[in-house]
């Protein structure tokens, strides 16, 4: 899994007829210091991302499978939208 | 996904049985500056997509890569990208563009 930034949307008339009715995003995929890295990617989106938002992709096909039958051919789904990223919890804090 | 500009494609003279009758694209990645242009050009690196939409040279495409691109066969087919959309349209404003523009009107 790795974060992104949404940063659009597109539509696609003519398309694998298993993505039918699929809401896509476009996003950058992002590095700990906010840059950003890679080309840009399309995502699948079913929980309302809007441009801005910090989001939680998954690169793992069994979810686009479950979701969208067997032979769907997608990969990228935004599996969550991230409220806050943070350093992790020193010892000392964990142990209070 | 990533997206690709389609600048051809590539015909085989022998292939593998089950790569057989699979129609291939010449694509082009599409990189952050190039789809924020909309200049028409791609800039990445140039890879063979398994196509079976038949989109025109110069179309914009999102692109299915690792296994899942073999999912739309019936049969195992040895293909790691895989033509899933034609774009048709789309919005792309990173804020550093948003950025560029507020600091060009202070």
């Amino acid at each position: 899994m790795f974060l992104a930034r949404i940063d659009g949307t597109l539509t696609a008339s003519r398309k694998d007829h298993r993505l039918a009715g699929v809401r896509f995003l476009i996003g950058q995929r992002l590095q700990p210091d906010g840059s950003t890295i890679g080309e840009p990617l399309v995502f699948l989106d079913r929980m309302g991302a809007g441009r801005g938002s910090t989001v939680l992709v998954s690169s793992d096909g069994t979810i686009a499978r479950d979701w969208l039958g067997k032979g769907v051919p997608a990969r990228l789904v935004v599996v969550g939208i991230v409220d806050r990223v943070g350093p992790r919890p020193a010892a000392e804090d964990r142990a209070s | 996904m990533r997206l690709g500009m389609v600048i051809g494609r590539v015909v085989l003279s022998r292939s593998l049985p089950s790569l057989r009758g699979t129609s291939l694209l010449l694509v082009e990645p599409v990189t952050a500056p190039n789809l924020a242009a909309r200049n028409g050009l791609g800039g990445g690196r140039t890879i063979v997509v398994a196509d079976q939409l038949s989109p025109a040279a110069g179309q914009m495409i999102a692109l299915v890569e690792g296994s899942e691109a073999a999912n739309p066969y019936p049969a195992p087919t040895p293909v790691d990208a895989y033509c899933a959309l034609i774009v048709n349209d789309y919005v792309f404003q990173p804020p550093e563009a948003a950025g560029s523009a507020a600091a060009e009107g202070r």
